[in-house]
C-alpha cells in the first residue's frame, strides 16, 4: 500500500509538472485574452487590494509628512524659485505658440497629414504589485470593459510608465519600463536626431545605448519616445543620468534615471489606441 | 475547517504581500512570504498538504503578477513537496528550523526560477540576480520565517489545525 502510494504520488507530480510546462508554453509572451477563472479570481482579488494599497499609502504619506518636516519647507523654496522661472518660460513659449499656431493654420491649408495626438485615454488606479522581485508587474483596476487592450501605453503625469502586458475583463497586468522584459526606443529631446533604445534590468533601473556613437549626450538630456516601438511619440522616459562608453564598443551606453517614481505609483494613464475597422 | 484555515492565511498573505509589504521593501527587495508559509506548512504537515497548498498558491500568484502562468507554481509545488517528504525527520520544535528550510528553499526557488528564464529565453546574469535579489532576500525571509513559523505553530495547537501525531 505504501509502495502503491508512493508511485501514485510520483505520477502524480510528473503529470502536474508537465501540464504546468505545457501552461507555461502557452502563456509565455502574454496573450490577448485571459481565460475565465482568471478573470474571476482577478475580480475577486482587486478590488480588496486597491483597499490595502490605498491604506498602504496613506500610512506612509502621514509617515513621510512627519518625518520629512524639514525637508519639505526646503523642497518648498526650491518649488517656489523654479515656479519663477517656469514662469519666465511659460511667457517665451507663448509667444512661440503664437507662431506655431499661425504654421499650424498654414498646414491645414496645405492638406497635411495629421499627426496622432493622445487624446483617448482613461484613468485606473495601481491595485497590487509584484510579488516576487525578478519582474516589475503590477495590476489596474482598467481592462477590456474600458477598452484597454495588449500593449497599450500606460503613463503618469510624470512620464511613460510601461505598457498593458495582458487584460482580463475589469483589471489588466502592466509591464513597467524598469522590468528586464521591456525596451523603449527613446530620441534625446534636445535633438531628435539622435535615437537609441533603453531596457531595464533586475535591479529596476533603466541602461540603454544610443545607435550613432558619435552623438552627444550629455548628462541631465531628457529622453522621449520615438514612436517607433509601441509607445506612441513624445513621451518623456527619463533623465540621462551616466554616459559611459567603453574602448572596445562601438555603443555608447547610457544610464538612466526614469522620471516616473516606481515606488510611489498610484494613479496611472492607459492610452487607448483608435479602433481600426 | 482546516481547508477554509489555510485558504484565509493564503489569501491574507496574497493581498498583503502584492500591496502592504511593497511599503517594507529594504534595497528594492521584498521579501517572498507566500514561500516561507508554504515550507512552514510542508514542514508542519508533510508533502501532500504542502505541494498541494504550494501548487495553489502558485498559480494564484502566476495568475494574478506571473509573466507565464505556472512558473511559481512548479517551484513551489516542488519545494513544499521536497521538505515535506523530510517532514517526520525534521525536529519541529526548533526554532531554527524555519531559518535553516527557508534559507535553503529561497536559494533552490532563484535557482528553478533562473532555470525557467533561462529556457524561456530571458537572459538575466545569474551572478546580478544573486547580488542583488538572492543575497538580501534569503536574509528577509529568515527573519519572517521565525515569526511566521511561531504564528502557524502556535495555530496548530488549535483543535482543528493539530498536526499529525507520531
Amino acid at each position: 500500500m505504501g509502495k502503491f502510494m508512493k508511485r501514485g504520488l510520483a505520477m502524480i507530480v510528473i503529470i502536474i509538472t508537465i501540464i504546468l510546462i505545457i501552461l507555461m508554453g502557452i502563456t509565455i509572451g502574454g496573450r490577448t485574452r485571459i481565460s475565465t477563472p482568471e478573470n474571476i479570481i482577478g475580480k475577486v482579488i482587486t478590488p480588496i487590494q486597491r483597499f490595502f494599497f490605498k491604506g498602504g499609502q496613506m500610512v506612509e504619506g502621514s509617515f513621510r509628512s512627519i518625518f520629512a518636516f524639514r525637508s519639505i519647507s526646503e523642497e518648498n523654496e526650491q518649488l517656489k524659485k523654479e515656479l519663477e522661472e517656469l514662469n519666465k518660460e511659460v511667457i517665451s513659449l507663448q509667444l512661440q505658440n503664437n507662431d506655431l499656431e499661425e504654421l499650424r493654420d498654414l498646414r491645414e491649408a496645405l492638406r497635411y497629414i495629421e499627426e496622432n495626438s493622445i487624446d483617448n485615454y482613461l484613468t485606473a488606479s495601481v491595485t497590487g504589485k509584484d510579488m516576487g522581485n525578478w519582474f516589475n508587474m503590477f495590476i489596474i483596476n482598467a481592462g477590456e470593459n474600458h477598452g484597454v487592450v495588449k500593449d497599450s501605453t500606460v503613463m503618469n503625469g510624470d512620464g511613460l510608465v510601461g505598457k498593458v502586458y495582458e487584460t482580463a475583463g475589469n483589471w489588466s497586468k502592466v509591464l513597467s519600463i524598469i522590468d528586464n522584459k521591456s525596451s523603449v526606443s527613446f530620441e534625446i529631446l534636445r535633438n531628435d536626431q539622435y535615437v537609441g533604445v533603453v531596457k531595464g534590468s533586475v535591479n529596476s533601473n533603466l541602461t540603454g545605448y544610443l545607435i550613432d556613437p558619435e552623438a552627444e549626450v550629455l548628462v541631465g538630456d531628457k529622453l522621449i519616445t520615438t514612436g517607433l516601438s509601441v509607445y506612441p511619440k513624445g513621451i518623456l522616459v527619463g533623465s540621462v543620468k551616466e554616459v559611459t562608453k567603453k574602448e572596445d564598443e562601438l555603443l555608447k551606453t547610457i544610464i538612466v534615471e526614469p522620471s516616473v517614481n516606481f515606488r510611489r505609483l498610484n494613479k496611472v494613464f492607459v492610452i487607448i489606441p483608435d479602433k481600426i475597422d | 475547517m482546516k481547508f477554509m484555515a489555510v485558504f484565509i492565511i493564503m489569501t491574507c498573505n496574497l493581498i498583503l504581500q502584492s500591496t502592504l509589504l511593497q511599503y517594507f521593501k529594504i534595497f528594492n527587495i521584498i521579501p517572498n512570504t507566500t514561500l516561507v508559509l508554504v515550507v512552514v506548512f510542508s514542514i508542519l504537515w508533510g508533502k501532500y498538504r504542502g505541494a498541494s497548498i504550494g501548487l495553489v498558491a502558485g498559480l494564484v500568484q502566476d495568475i494574478l503578477f506571473g509573466e507565464m502562468v505556472g512558473t511559481n507554481a512548479l517551484i513551489y509545488m516542488l519545494i513544499g513537496l521536497i521538505i515535506g517528504s523530510l517532514e517526520s525527520s525534521i525536529f519541529k520544535e526548533n526554532s531554527f528550523t524555519p531559518v535553516f528550510f527557508s534559507t535553503l528553499s529561497t536559494f533552490v526557488y532563484h535557482l528553478l526560477f533562473y532555470f525557467i528564464m533561462t529556457i524561456a529565453d530571458n537572459q538575466i546574469p545569474f551572478l546580478l540576480i544573486l547580488r542583488k535579489i538572492v543575497l538580501i532576500e534569503v536574509i528577509y525571509n529568515a527573519v519572517f520565517s521565525v515569526a511566521i513559523y511561531k504564528i502557524i505553530y502556535s495555530l496548530t495547537k488549535h483543535q482543528n489545525l493539530r498536526i499529525r501525531a507520531r
